[in-house]
C-alpha cells in the first residue's frame, strides 16, 4: 500500500515540478535552457515510462483546467496554440525515455543519451504534427509538410541536440547523489 | 511574490453570479460543443449569432469586460498571425487602393482572414469564460465526474483526481522551495551569469540535486501521513463539497443544443 500511495504522490510531484521547471531560466546567450524539458526527461529517468507519462498527463490537465503553468499561461484555449502539440508530446517523450531505461540498474552516458534522444524525436513527432494540423485546418492556411519542418524542427534542431547533450552529461551526477539519498 | 499566491486560483475570479453558479460539467460540455462549433462555421452570419452568445454568457457571469479580454491578451500574437497569413498570402482580386508596394490585400484574403482570426477570438474568449468563473478545484472535480466511466477500463479515476489536487497545492510549494535553494547556492558562490555553455548547464546540478532530496523527502513524510490517515488508493471518495446537476443546468445544456443544431444548419 505504501508503495502505491507513494507513487501518487511521486506522480503529483513531478507533474508540479514541471511546471516549476518552465519558470527556472538559466541565462545562456542564444539558446535559453528552461528547467522544463530537463524535467519531462528526469520524469521518464526516475518514474519509468508508465508513471512518467502519467506525470505528464497530470501537467497537461492542470493547465488545461486554468493554472498559468504552460509557457504562456493556460486555460482549455491553449489547445488552440499552434505549439500545443510539444505539450502532448511531452507525455510521449516521457514514456519513450522511461522505457528505454527501466529495465537498467545502473546507466551509461550513451545510454542515456539514446534514450533522452529518443524522447527528444517522440516529442517533435506529436509537436510537429499537430502543428501541421493546426495550420492547416485550424487557421485553415494550406501549408506544406515540408514548410512545417521547417518552421518547427529545422530551426530548432542545434539548440536541442546541444540541451540534450548537456541534460545527458549532467544526468549521471544527479542520479549518483540521488542513489546516495535515498 | 504574487504570482505564489494567485498560482492555485489560476484565472479564477470568485463571484456568485449565473455562470458561477453552474455545475462545472454543464460548463465544460457547453464549452467543448460550443468551441467545434466555431470552427465549423463557414458564414458571418453563424459568426454573428455566436458571439452574440458570447457577449450573453459574459452579461450572465458579471465580470468586468476589460478584465475578460486584457486576460486573452497572451494570444494576441496567435490572432495576429492567423489574420496576416491569410490576409497578405491569399491569391485573388485585390481590395481598392492594392497592391500597395509589395503588400497585396485580398477580397478572399480579407475575409478568410477576419473569419479565421475572430474564431479564434471568440474560441478563446468562451474558454476563458469558464475558467474565469470556475476554480481549479470545481474543474478538477467536475472532470473527474466526467471522466468517471472510464474506471470500467481500469483507469484509475480516483487516484487521479487526487493527483490533480496534489500536484495543484505542490506547484507553489516547489516554487518557493527551488527559488530558495537558487539563492542559497549562489550564496554559497555558484556563479550563474559567466562562464561558458557547458559551466553554466553544469550549475544546474547545484539546483537540482537539493531540490530532488527535498522532493523525495516531502514524499516520504507525506506517504507516511496519507497512510496514518487510513487513505487506500483506488477507493471510492466522497467530497466536501458534492456536485449536483440542478434544473438550470439541465436547460443551458439544451439550450446549448438547440443553439448548435441551428448553428450548423445555416
Amino acid at each position: 500500500m505504501k508503495n502505491k500511495i507513494k507513487n501518487i504522490i511521486m506522480v503529483s510531484l513531478f507533474a508540479a515540478l514541471t511546471a516549476v521547471g518552465a519558470f527556472i531560466k538559466i541565462p545562456i546567450p542564444y539558446v535559453p535552457l528552461t528547467l522544463q524539458t530537463l524535467m519531462v526527461m528526469l520524469a521518464g529517468l526516475i518514474l519509468g515510462s508508465r508513471l512518467g507519462a502519467l506525470s505528464q498527463i497530470l501537467y497537461l490537465t492542470i493547465g488545461l483546467i486554468g493554472l498559468p503553468i504552460f509557457a504562456q499561461g493556460g486555460g482549455p484555449g491553449y489547445v488552440l496554440q499552434p505549439s500545443f502539440g510539444f505539450l502532448v508530446g511531452f507525455i510521449a517523450g516521457a514514456y519513450v525515455i522511461g522505457k528505454v531505461v527501466e529495465r537498467e540498474r545502473s546507466l551509461s552516458f550513451p545510454r542515456t543519451l539514446a534514450a533522452l534522444l529518443l524522447g527528444q524525436a517522440a516529442i517533435y513527432l506529436f509537436g510537429i504534427s499537430y502543428l501541421y494540423f493546426n495550420l492547416n485546418y485550424i487557421i485553415n492556411k494550406p501549408i506544406s509538410l515540408f514548410t512545417t519542418l521547417k518552421i518547427g524542427f529545422l530551426v530548432f534542431i542545434p539548440g536541442d541536440i546541444l540541451k540534450t547533450l548537456v541534460a545527458a552529461s549532467i544526468m549521471a551526477p544527479i542520479r549518483r547523489r540521488l542513489t546516495l539519498i535515498q | 511574490m504574487k504570482f505564489l499566491q494567485d498560482i492555485t486560483l489560476g484565472q479564477y475570479m470568485p463571484g456568485d453570479s449565473f455562470l458561477h453558479r453552474l455545475d462545472p460539467r454543464t460548463k465544460f460540455i457547453s464549452l467543448l460543443l460550443l468551441m467545434i462549433t466555431t470552427f465549423l462555421i463557414k458564414t458571418f452570419l453563424a459568426l454573428a449569432l455566436l458571439s452574440a452568445i458570447f457577449f450573453l454568457a459574459l452579461i450572465l457571469s458579471r465580470l468586468s469586460w476589460s478584465y475578460v479580454f486584457r486576460g486573452v491578451r497572451v494570444f494576441l500574437w496567435l490572432f495576429l498571425f492567423s489574420a496576416a497569413v491569410h490576409l497578405f498570402f491569399t491569391p485573388g482580386p485585390s481590395l481598392p487602393f492594392f497592391p500597395i508596394g509589395f503588400i497585396d490585400i485580398t477580397w478572399t484574403g480579407a475575409e478568410k482572414g477576419i473569419l479565421v482570426a475572430s474564431q479564434l477570438f471568440l474560441a478563446i474568449l468562451l474558454s476563458s469564460l469558464m475558467t474565469l468563473t470556475t476554480s481549479p478545484l470545481q474543474l478538477s472535480h467536475g472532470l473527474e465526474k466526467l471522466i468517471y466511466p472510464l474506471k470500467r477500463f481500469h483507469v484509475p479515476v480516483e487516484d487521479f483526481s487526487m493527483m490533480t489536487m496534489l500536484a495543484i497545492k505542490f506547484i507553489p510549494i516547489l516554487l518557493g522551495e527551488a527559488n530558495r535553494i537558487i539563492k542559497a547556492q549562489s550564496a554559497r558562490g555558484v556563479d550563474f551569469e559567466s562562464g561558458n555553455f557547458f559551466r553554466r548547464a553544469k550549475n544546474m546540478v547545484p539546483i537540482l540535486t537539493p531540490l530532488f532530496h527535498s522532493v523525495f523527502k516531502r514524499a516520504d513524510d507525506l506517504a507516511i501521513a496519507l497512510l496514518a490517515r487510513g487513505y487506500v488508493s483506488g477507493l471510492k471518495r466522497t467530497h466536501l463539497h458534492e456536485l449536483k446537476m440542478k434544473g438550470k443546468d439541465y436547460w443551458v445544456l439544451l439550450g446549448i443544443l438547440g443553439f448548435v443544431i441551428l448553428e450548423l444548419t445555416i
